[in-house]
């Protein structure tokens, strides 16, 4: 089955990112693919690359970017949240003319068209909450 | 082939962004020829009260945003009568006409759709 | 199964529980999984289990709430046509 997935909290001030994280493992272990996971809202934060986790807390972030990377699924943040809230790759970036690249090169900055195609393109849509 | 998604809003327009930046979703939601349709449910309600002025703490009005929705396509807008009732809400309260729906027709508009978010 | 209902707050449960139908399934996550001291009733009804036993529920969870691991969840999202979250 293809499934995708919105994650609309922060990581650490919301529990819904660490379960949605848990929730995509889970399902690609049982056999399924997620074609994307849209982070939406404050979700965004999700992305940054700079956060140091305490070693008694999992990091998630890190967690994120693993699954990206080992499972090739899509890692996908909205541009007009992440924009405000201060999560900009390269590209924005530069547009912007800003000190630094906040979010990691594992997640892609996109449109909200991508989340409704992510929508129109899979069996499953879940959405975690903040 | 077109899928059928609801947005479900249920929370107040300015204590957060929530509502503003889910009905950005929903709007871009109207032009992917898709079904769509939004519920206003509990204190989303108050997304929809009349006379609102987001520039009063430097945001957009969301009254406003919603009533873009026809032009992008959304004209399904229901709310949840018994909400409105435990609220003291009336469709005179609102800026944008809606259908009101029972939990019986809310629960068929639920079980018809494809997607159903936030 | 028609409907996963996914709540994830307490406050939540007033806006989820009329819309229940009978073939529905609840699965309680996060500060959910409160509710699972309550009586709950209106379809079947689960609670995410590493949830529960982080907030000192296991013991407490009504017997009929099901604990659900994680796959347990993905398995419930396969069986139900479509999945709807109650946040407050």
């Amino acid at each position: 089955m293809v499934i995708s997935i919105a994650v609309h909290g922060a990581p650490y001030a919301s529990a819904g990112s660490r379960t949605a994280l848990r929730f995509a493992a889970s399902a690609l272990g049982l056999g399924h693919r997620i074609h994307r996971v849209f982070f939406h809202h404050d979700g965004v934060l999700a992305a940054a690359g700079q956060g140091v986790a305490p070693q008694d807390e999992e990091d998630l972030h890190a967690g994120w970017v693993r699954l990206g990377e080992s499972h090739g699924v899509e890692l996908a943040i909205c541009i007009a949240n992440a924009l405000k809230r201060g999560m900009l790759d390269e590209a924005e970036r530069d547009r912007y003319e800003k000190d630094a690249a906040t979010a990691h090169p594992a997640f892609t900055v996109v449109g909200l068209g991508q989340l409704i195609e992510a929508m129109t393109e899979s069996d499953r849509f879940v959405t975690f909450a903040a | 082939m077109a899928k059928r998604i609801l947005f479900l809003l249920n929370r107040a327009p300015y204590g957060s962004t929530y509502a503003l930046e889910a009905i950005e979703a929903a709007l871009v939601a109207g032009v992917f020829d898709q079904e769509v349709s939004v519920l206003f449910s509990g204190a989303g309600l108050y997304q929809l009260l009349s006379e609102q002025d987001g520039g009063a703490v430097g945001g957009r009005t969301v009254g406003k945003m919603l009533g873009a929705l026809p032009e992008y396509g959304v004209t399904d807008l229901f709310a949840c009568g018994p909400s409105a009732q435990r609220l003291g809400l009336t469709g005179n309260d609102l800026c944008l006409p809606v259908t009101w729906l029972d939990y019986t027709e809310q629960k068929s508009l639920i079980n018809r759709q494809d997607i159903i978010t936030g | 199964m028609a409907t996963l209902h996914l709540v994830n707050k307490p406050a939540a449960w007033e806006d989820c529980h009329p819309l229940l139908d009978a073939e529905d399934a609840v699965l309680l996550i996060e500060d959910g999984t409160y509710l699972a001291l309550q009586a709950l009733s209106g379809a079947a009804l689960y609670a995410l289990e590493p949830d529960v036993r982080a907030r000192g529920l296991s013991q407490r969870i009504r017997s009929n709430i099901q604990p659900a691991s994680f796959d347990d969840f993905v398995r419930l999202v396969e069986r139900c046509e479509r999945v709807v979250t109650w946040s407050a």
